[in-house]
């Protein structure tokens, strides 16, 4: 920590502490709102304080939101007051202030807009002085935080000019990306030293947060609801109702159609299109919001319920978190036995590793418990994440060209299925159960995701023999076929519905099941790659003869690369088939096995946090681009052409991110990036979601 | 075994044989220049077909001139996807190159589902008359309708054409030899930006052409209906030898006829002619399992 003003009084620091006290002040003092038909004013405590609805406020704007008001003036004055006593100004209490201000504001934009929606008379109708007090101190803190972080910065820039300067301060790209790169070093600088268990910490507590305001919040901004995908569908929801197929139609004329001037009826649609396309990005009105007042709105939720909470948690809790995940080691010395350094330390990595799935489960848990749809597509990235990660250990790890994962994925949801239709549940298709019901969970479902595991690895044996007989892309061709084939098969097998698809299937696959699958698979996928076996997966990549000649026995290293691949896909496939009750062949075609393939690329080969990042990023893109009905399909491959023109290598090509799972010494952030311990890749929901 | 029903049967797969045939050339010939799977190329073929659209409905011409202007439209299509997609990634991983050739081929069917609207499209019915040209023949029950004529002729003469411009002229002799060994042939001074722009008219051309046919012969046009006979044609392209120009024809051929031969006497031995995929797929697979080059494909010397 370098302090920015060591020199003399931080005035700063006591500016913010005035203004938090003045927040406070006015909240609880001055008065704050106008009673309805002028029945007098009450406080903001008044407000928060009356939880059986005493006061008849005009607008609704009562309960748990306005907590966060003083709270965080608490928390800002509690920090200026602490670097007051230091005697020194600190830019890691320059940067909590700064977020903590904006947190306030967002909360004050929320009331004030939703006031000025709700009533005609406008926001100005019933807010009172106080009101007015607490925003502008909040301005204040947000203004005196930025001063020395903008101070330091030309400091720090002054000082690189005189001494020969770091590498990083170097110019490099064009002048506008500037200061986006210089925001993106502080932004590493403070952020990028905090251990995962920190974000995972923020967020679950902006999690919470969502769930207790989140709708409220969500009204105040003006949606209905609370969005479901952090806003990504309402966004482009104006854009639904888009009309671009008249634009080539009179050139490829149906033979209903009657085009005399083909160019004039062009042009007419893309004028009309046009038009179209500037109402849908203004707004047409309260009921009708355009595409960019939307947009506001929602980085205003995303920001005041997620991503400020999160910076806040995170900024607080990184500090005693690294401390404790690295000093963890030495305070297991009391355990009886008396174990190794090299014992305790993996021991408390494990321990760290766990509480961190532990908490990005809660996180997750409490995000999807908010509405059905959530759930549902937690569930597809987790059976996205789980394809991705095994193609990936196929195509990106070994370098082979397989093309037909779906394929196995349809063996395994086919297996899976008719197993617990058959043996655990009362259905239609196989009448009663042949076992007992009773057994169906967890034990009867675990077993039958396996078998569709094992059928989906036996599938696998059967492609792979012949296939690894040839060479280079003889591979893609028979797993392409053999997909063809898989689906072809099933068409053809009437008892199990044919291309009718299997009805009936139970309900059973939620997030404890993917979760666990998901992190199974990866821990799997993790160890085999970094086994001495792994090793020779990897030479068989970069030579396969030269592996060959080193003593990898390649047939087998392909041959269990391969089955494994295949089982990940196979149970990912059960889980598949018991989310929706319902199977249908045509789910599992040659276009589920390219967008595997997308995902695998888009992440990058070789890496698999490349692979979960995009298969996170791939789902979310297909759910909230699903308003623009076809031309999701249009948008998709572009985003994929540009990409692989501008990164061949995917997104992550053969690196991993580096996580902060064991923490880092918090004398020495500065040099952020190297963690202590090793690290095991598994992205934070949340990150890749904003 | 009724003979007529076979012959009927035998000319129905030689149709179907040939216009797979036409889209493998063109993959084929892209692989063996590029060594690259050219996804794009069955998207292309639908391309091509709805080019036949515009030149039959919206321009009122007869049958050769829009196949050519087709033929023409889509081979600078072809080359124009090159140009943008392919060629900034020449020196990039071999698999980056296919993933954006998916990439474009899901871009041409879904661009084209959402600028021209999902009404099925078809040629107009004066565009090739089945009946009452001189051409249809007919021996005893087995008719040969004109245009099983046609399909079949068309394809043999573009296979023999193609076949003499790569076996006989110059620009065939730099295509070979940059499959043979792409790094040797700049220093003989031929572009090889040239050639494989021409490699990429020549095989989407032959790609429209097919497009084409195959609307004259099952005539019911949609955005996506080139993506599974593109699969299948790649397939068939593989299993002649991929890089061998007989090879595609040859393997489109077998494909046509296994396809056929189960539909039509599948049922003889209790297989519906829904099992037509699996069948066909399994019989491909097998036989790589026993030539693994393919028919033609010869095993090239890996130099260590």
């Amino acid at each position: 920590m370098t302090p920015h003003n060591s020199r003399g009084f931080p005035a700063g620091a006591a500016l913010s502490l005035l203004a938090a006290i003045a927040i406070l002040f006015a909240f609880f003092a001055l008065p704050w709102y106008q009673l309805e038909d002028g029945a007098g004013t009450v406080t903001g405590y008044d407000i928060v304080s009356d939880t059986d609805g005493e006061l008849d406020l005009a607008a609704r704007a009562t309960h748990m939101f306005l907590v966060v008001v003083p709270l965080a003036a608490l928390a800002a004055g509690a920090t200026a007051l602490w670097e007051l006593l230091a005697g020194r100004a600190r830019r890691k209490a320059a940067i909590t202030i700064l977020l903590l201000g904006a947190l306030t504001l967002g909360y004050y934009y929320g009331t004030f807009f939703y006031e000025s929606r709700a009533n005609d008379r406008g926001a100005t109708g019933f807010v009172e002085n106080g009101f007015y007090v607490a925003l502008i101190a909040g301005l204040v803190l947000i203004v005196q935080a930025l001063i020395p972080l903008r101070r330091e910065a030309e400091t720090l820039a002054a000082g690189s000019a005189v001494e020969p300067g770091p590498p990083a301060q170097v110019v490099e790209g064009p002048r506008w990306r500037q200061p986006f790169r210089r925001f993106g070093r502080q932004f590493r600088r403070y952020f990028g030293s905090a251990p995962t268990m920190a974000y995972l910490a923020g967020a679950w507590a902006a999690m919470l947060l969502e769930r207790h305001d989140g709708g409220f919040f969500a009204r105040l901004v003006g949606f209905r609801r609370a969005p479901s995908l952090f806003g990504a569908t309402e966004i482009l929801e104006p854009f639904s109702d888009l009309q671009f197929s008249g634009i080539l139609a009179p050139f490829f004329p149906a033979p209903t159609d009657n085009f005399p001037h083909p160019f004039a009826a062009s042009l007419d649609a893309i004028g009309d299109l046009a038009r179209d396309i500037w109402s849908a990005l203004f707004t047409q009105g309260p009921r009708d919001p355009g595409f960019f007042s939307l947009l506001i709105d929602v980085l205003t939720y995303d920001l005041v319920i997620f991503i400020i909470p999160i910076l806040v948690i995170v900024l607080l809790l990184r500090d005693p978190l690294n401390t404790l995940l690295v000093r963890s080691p030495s305070w297991l010395s009391a355990l009886p036995g008396r174990p190794s350094l090299g014992v305790r330390q993996r021991f408390s990595f494990w321990v760290a590793i766990v509480i961190q799935l532990v908490l990005l489960y809660l996180a997750l848990d409490v995000w999807s418990s908010e509405n059905d749809y959530r759930e549902l597509v937690l569930m597809y990235i987790g059976v996205n994440i789980m394809l991705t990660v095994s193609l990936n250990l196929v195509n990106g790890y070994m370098g082979e060209f397989s093309v037909g994962h779906a394929g196995f994925m349809a063996v395994g949801a086919y297996v899976s299925a008719v197993l617990t239709m058959w043996l655990f549940v009362e259905e239609p298709v196989f009448g009663g159960p042949a076992l007992s019901s009773d057994l169906g969970l967890p034990y009867g479902f675990l077993i039958a995701l396996v078998a569709g595991g094992v059928a989906a690895g036996l599938a696998a044996l059967i492609v792979a023999v012949p296939s690894f007989r040839t060479r280079g892309d003889y591979l893609a061709i028979v797993t392409l076929a053999f997909n063809f084939i898989v689906i072809g098969v099933i068409n053809n097998i009437p008892a199990v519905g044919g291309p009718r698809g299997l009805n009936g299937v139970p309900l059973w696959t939620d997030l404890r099941w993917v979760f666990v699958m998901v992190v199974l698979s990866i821990l799997v996928i993790y160890s085999l790659v970094n086994s001495t076996f792994g090793k020779g997966i990897i030479a068989i990549r970069e030579d396969e003869i030269a592996a060959e000649l080193m003593g990898v026995n390649t047939r087998r290293v392909k041959l269990v690369a391969f089955i494994v691949s295949s089982f990940i896909a196979g149970v990912a496939g059960g889980l598949f088939a018991h989310v929706l009750a319902y199977v249908n062949p045509a789910t599992f075609g040659i276009l589920k096995s390219t967008e595997v393939l997308v995902m695998v690329y888009l992440g990058g080969m070789g890496s698999i946090s490349g692979s979960v990042i995009a298969a996170v990023l791939f789902t979310i893109l297909i759910e909230g681009l699903r308003p623009l009905a076809v031309l999701k399909w249009v948008a998709i491959p572009l985003v994929l052409i540009f990409l692989m023109l501008h990164r061949p290598q995917g997104l992550f090509g053969f690196r991993e991110i580096k996580l902060n799972l064991g923490g880092i010494r918090p004398e020495e952030p500065e040099e952020a990036g190297e963690p202590s311990t090793m690290a095991i890749q598994e992205a934070p929901d949340d990150a890749a979601a904003d | 075994m009724d003979l007529s029903f076979f012959f009927q049967q035998l000319i129905n797969a030689l149709q179907l044989g040939s216009l797979y045939a036409l889209i493998a050339l063109g993959y084929s010939m892209v692989y063996g220049v590029l060594l690259l799977i050219n996804f794009a190329h069955g998207d292309i073929f639908m391309v091509g077909a709805f080019l036949g659209v515009t030149g039959s409905m919206v321009l009122d011409l007869p049958f050769v001139p829009t196949l050519i202007l087709a033929m023409i439209l889509a081979g600078l299509l072809g080359v124009t996807i090159e140009r943008v997609a392919y060629k900034p990634l020449r020196q990039a991983s071999r698999l980056s190159v296919v993933i954006t050739a998916l990439g474009v081929g899901l871009l041409l069917e879904n661009g084209m589902l959402a600028l021209t609207g999902a009404n099925p499209r078809r040629y107009p019915d004066d565009f090739v008359v089945t009946d009452s040209t001189p051409f249809g023949l007919s021996f005893g029950s087995v008719s040969v309708t004109n245009v099983k004529i046609l399909v079949i002729a068309l394809a043999l003469v573009l296979f023999l054409g193609l076949y003499t411009i790569v076996q006989r002229t110059k620009w065939g002799m730099a295509m070979r030899a940059i499959s043979y060994d792409k790094f040797a042939v700049p220093l003989m001074g031929v572009s090889q930006n040239q050639i494989i722009s021409l490699t990429f008219l020549l095989g989407t051309g032959l790609a429209a052409a097919g497009g084409i046919l195959w609307g004259v012969a099952f005539p019911v046009l949609n955005p996506y209906m080139g993506m599974r006979i593109g699969w299948k044609a790649f397939i068939a392209a593989v299993v002649g030898g991929i890089g061998d120009i007989r090879g595609a024809m040859v393997g489109g051929l077998l494909l046509g006829f296994i396809e056929i031969f189960v539909v039509a006497y599948g049922k003889d031995f209790g297989v519906s002619s829904t099992w037509r995929d699996p069948i066909a797929f399994g019989l491909l697979l097998i036989i790589l399992v026993v030539r693994p080059t393919g028919l033609f494909g010869v095993a090239r010397r890996q130099k260590v």
